[in-house]
């Protein structure tokens, strides 16, 4: 019986292997040949080198919006000391309005 | 940015160890294995030697491609032993089967890593370096 049951098994797992040796032959070949790092150490290299840069792009970002506000902040203080009345004349955060809209991202 | 030492030497010795474990059953046939399945054990026996030698290759020399076409050969080459040994139906041939098929798990786990690992540098190459 068991003899019966071993020789489709193992054709099936060796074909399983065999056919997944040939998809891995075709990406493998086709990522090298779109210009993919061959090397482990440098593919690891490129993300850590890409999350440095999201994480430079987020802290210049942040200072960006840290400027505008402090700037916002002063341009109204200068309106209303000088009579003007800025407008919209009391702002709603995005915090403030959690569960009705998402929070939109600075243009 | 800190560059750890490279950790390849224990994966280059197992995979190594698979290999040259390929090339004897191949000029030795497994016994068990050949008494159970006939001219199949030089299937497996191949899918050892060479899968074994290009995951050297690729654990040597740092390149995941080795990794990449060796892992699923030496998986399936331990998915055999699983099958054979767990069909004889002893305690001890079920206890030696979910130890190779632990195996071949963990040989598949780190195949999809490696695969990751492929997907991640052919997404990074359609970018530009920062």
């Amino acid at each position: 019986m068991t003899n019966d049951l071993i020789i489709p098994i193992v054709t099936l797992l060796l074909g399983a292997g065999g056919v997944s040796f040939v998809r891995a032959l075709f990406t493998g070949f086709g990522s090298l040949r779109g210009g993919a790092r061959a090397r482990e150490r440098e593919a690891f290299d490129d993300l850590a080198r890409a999350r440095d840069a999201a994480d430079e792009r987020a802290e210049w970002a942040e200072a960006d919006r840290d400027f505008w506000r402090d700037t916002a902040g002063r341009w109204r203080y200068q309106l209303v000391t000088n009579g003007v009345e800025p407008d919209p004349p009391s702002p709603t955060p995005p915090s403030a309005r959690r569960g009705h809209t998402k929070p939109s991202k600075p243009s | 940015m800190v560059q750890s030492p490279p950790r390849r030497g224990t994966r280059v010795a197992g995979y190594a160890m698979m290999a040259v474990g390929g090339a004897v059953a191949f000029a030795i046939p497994v016994t068990t294995i050949e008494a159970s399945t006939g001219w199949l054990v030089y299937l497996w026996a191949a899918f050892l030697l060479i899968g074994g030698t290009l995951a050297t290759y690729g654990a040597w020399t740092d390149r995941w491609i080795g990794e990449l076409l060796g892992l699923p050969l030496i998986s399936s080459a331990f998915g055999v032993y699983f099958v054979v040994l767990a069909l004889t139906r002893t305690v001890s041939g079920a206890a030696a089967a979910l130890a190779f098929g632990a195996i071949s798990l963990i040989l598949l786990a780190r195949w999809r890593d490696v695969g990751q690992i492929r997907v991640e540098a052919t997404r990074a190459a359609g970018q530009e370096t920062p």
